[in-house]
């Protein structure tokens, strides 16, 4: 039998760390259980986010959180990034890596999105098999998250939650269980919500993420720059129930707020499942509901709804 | 149900279609995709799945609008001088024409911007008389690129530098013989109208216009974290040029008065100690060696 969360521990409600909260958190302290820091924006870094980090590590738990691994491409995997990667890992004694159960690229190209996979035999022969390479040159296990999605192949021959099940019980890999995720995906490919979650191996999910989104009407898409919306705190509840509570990451990454703010929205998930109720500010509701549009026909070249991750770290300059 | 093909075809088709620069259709219609997939628009259900509410091509449009929007914006943000001088618009044709030349190939999108002044470099119009506008937007991308990679690059935050006193125990007949050792974050830059104070105004939300020409030899490098700038005169860039590429003050002297109108070996002479001191309070150089030492 697999220990819950992998053995791993519950290490509370955390928040993305992002570049525009450095002064804040370096100077207020915070009280937060952990931070999730975006891999990439590290591994390479020689100035400020590894100094900020570096501060960072001696005060608070982090966990590694990537985008480009991309563990369902068919090229080659990346042994320079992994090892990155590892070498990030031991210097922030980061508690797991993380990614997602997607591919950003083919023929050496990346286009730093996270793409969805067909869900068949195939991919899943694929997909375990670098997963374990990867974990055997980590020395540690993968989580990975459940990415947002707005197309499905006819090449699939399972679902999503079955297709994740076995991935993660054949690799023995631990799953982040995105809640925003599962409803917007859910949503564009007119699926249960509920199933999805009730379907997972609940013993495995190491991590949740929690998220705003943009609602097009037409299809929704995973922003990551509003509040949580009611529909998601719900399943976070289940969720929550389902695997006896695990790490809570808020992730904001477009017009973010103060930090304040962003701390704020996930301790909400501390009180709902504490009182089972939680109380949202009525504009910010108001904010999360609201209806954008953004026509994909259309095709704008550029539009304000850019589905994550388009995390970016800039210069400061004298 | 169409027969299954393999998760390699259907990957290259999938990033051949999002990323074509004529948008979903027309990706679908290139021969590189129907290379993998032969199929027309008319037949996308075959491969992507409608869903109750969006035709399959408008939800594969999703990725194909997210990758240029999101690789625009993060240049947007890597490159602000520029997209405010060439206005949101402009900003935005040149970019998408840039990540359809230059896609990216790295896990980072640190590297994003890497060619972009390249780009421009390659696509200026060959009509505008030197220096003109494309110019200036040559040298705005190439500064702003230069402060990126200063900026996350290695610095000399936790290295001891060049101090002025360093240079006093310097025996001066040996002086000629001295290299300067740089810290690792210093970068010459020369640019044909005034950039830096361009890029400072854009950043303090000054919006400035644009600059006349005027040669502007910059000094690029970062301390505490943050990147610094400045100029200098063409003696002391032609100096700095020398030295940075390995030569000795004795050989980096001569090869930068060769550059300079004959009679400016006095100009040498004349600030060398001057310019010594301020590289040192700058903090440019680590150190100064003798051969034998
Ligand atoms: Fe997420």
């Amino acid at each position: 039998m697999t220990e819950a969360r992998l053995g791993l521990p519950n290490l509370g409600f955390g928040v993305g760390l992002r570049t525009t909260h450095y002064p804040h958190i370096l100077k207020h302290k915070p009280d937060v259980d952990w931070f999730e820091i975006i891999s990439e924006n590290y591994m390479d870094s020689g100035g400020r986010p590894r100094q900020v980090l570096e501060q960072i590590v001696e005060q608070y738990k982090v966990v590694m959180h990537g985008v480009s691994l991309s563990i369902g491409s068919t090229d080659p995997l990346n042994f320079e990034y992994l090892g990155k990667l590892k070498t990030l890992a031991e210097w922030t004694n980061a508690a797991w890596i993380s990614d997602h159960v997607c591919w950003t690229g083919v023929n050496g190209l990346n286009g730093h999105d996270l793409l969805p996979l067909p869900y068949n035999e195939e991919t899943l022969r694929h997909v375990v098999s670098r997963i374990k390479t990867a974990q055997d040159f980590l020395e540690r296990p993968l989580v990975l998250e459940n990415p947002s999605t707005y197309v499905t192949f006819t090449d699939s021959t399972m679902s999503e939650w079955d297709f994740v099940t076995r991935m993660a019980e054949e690799s023995d890999c631990g799953l982040l269980l995105d809640v925003n995720n599962v409803y917007v995906s859910c949503f564009n490919h007119d699926l249960d919500p509920e199933d999805f979650i009730r379907s997972l191996p609940h013993e495995r999910i190491v991590q949740f993420h929690l998220a705003g989104h943009t609602d097009c009407g037409t299809h929704i898409i995973d922003t990551h720059d509003n509040f949580v919306v009611d529909k998601v705190w719900e399943l976070y509840q289940l969720a929550h129930k389902l695997t006896g509570g695990v790490s809570t990451l808020l992730e904001w990454d477009a017009q973010i707020p103060d930090f304040d703010v962003v701390h704020g929205e996930v301790l909400k998930a501390r009180d709902l499942i504490q009182d089972g109720s939680v109380t949202l500010d009525t504009q910010s509701r108001a904010d999360a509901d609201s209806v954008a549009s953004d026509d994909p026909a259309q095709g704008p070249r550029r539009s304000a709804t850019v589905p994550q991750p388009a995390v970016f770290v800039a210069a400061e300059v004298e | 149900m169409t027969k299954q093909r393999s998760l390699q075809s259907l990957q290259r088709w999938v990033q051949e279609v999002i990323t074509h620069p004529d948008g979903i259709a027309a990706g679908i219609e290139s021969p590189t995709a129907k290379q993998q997939i032969d199929i027309d628009v008319a037949n996308i259900e075959q491969v992507v799945e409608p869903s109750s509410r969006l035709g399959s091509r408008e939800r594969l449009a999703v990725y194909g609008n997210a990758y240029f929007a999101r690789l625009v914006e993060c240049l947007g943000e890597e490159f602000p001088a520029t997209r405010f001088a060439l206005g949101e618009e402009t900003f935005e044709s040149f970019t998408f024409g840039y990540v359809n030349d230059s896609p990216s190939s790295s896990y980072s999108l640190g590297c994003l911007g890497e060619r972009f002044a390249q780009y421009l470099t390659d696509t200026r119009p060959s009509d505008v008389p030197k220096p003109g506008w494309p110019d200036f937007l040559i040298d705005l991308a190439k500064v702003e690129r230069t402060y990126a990679e200063v900026f996350d690059g290695p610095g000399p935050e936790n290295l001891d530098t060049l101090k002025p006193e360093d240079l006093q125990v310097i025996p001066p007949e040996r002086v000629s013989e001295i290299r300067f050792v740089p810290v690792p974050s210093l970068r010459l830059m020369e640019a044909a109208f005034p950039v830096h104070e361009y890029v400072t105004a854009v950043r303090r939300d000054r919006a400035p216009e644009i600059p006349m020409p005027a040669e502007t030899l910059l000094v690029i490098t970062r301390r505490e974290f943050v990147v610094r700038r400045g100029t200098v005169s063409r003696a002391e860039f032609q100096l700095l040029r020398a030295i940075i590429d390995g030569n000795s003050l004795g050989q980096a002297i001569e090869l930068a008065a060769e550059v300079m109108p004959a009679g400016s070996d006095d100009e040498f002479a004349a600030n060398l100690s001057e310019w010594f001191q301020h590289w040192a309070s700058a903090g440019w150089f680590l150190r100064v060696e003798l051969s034998d030492s």
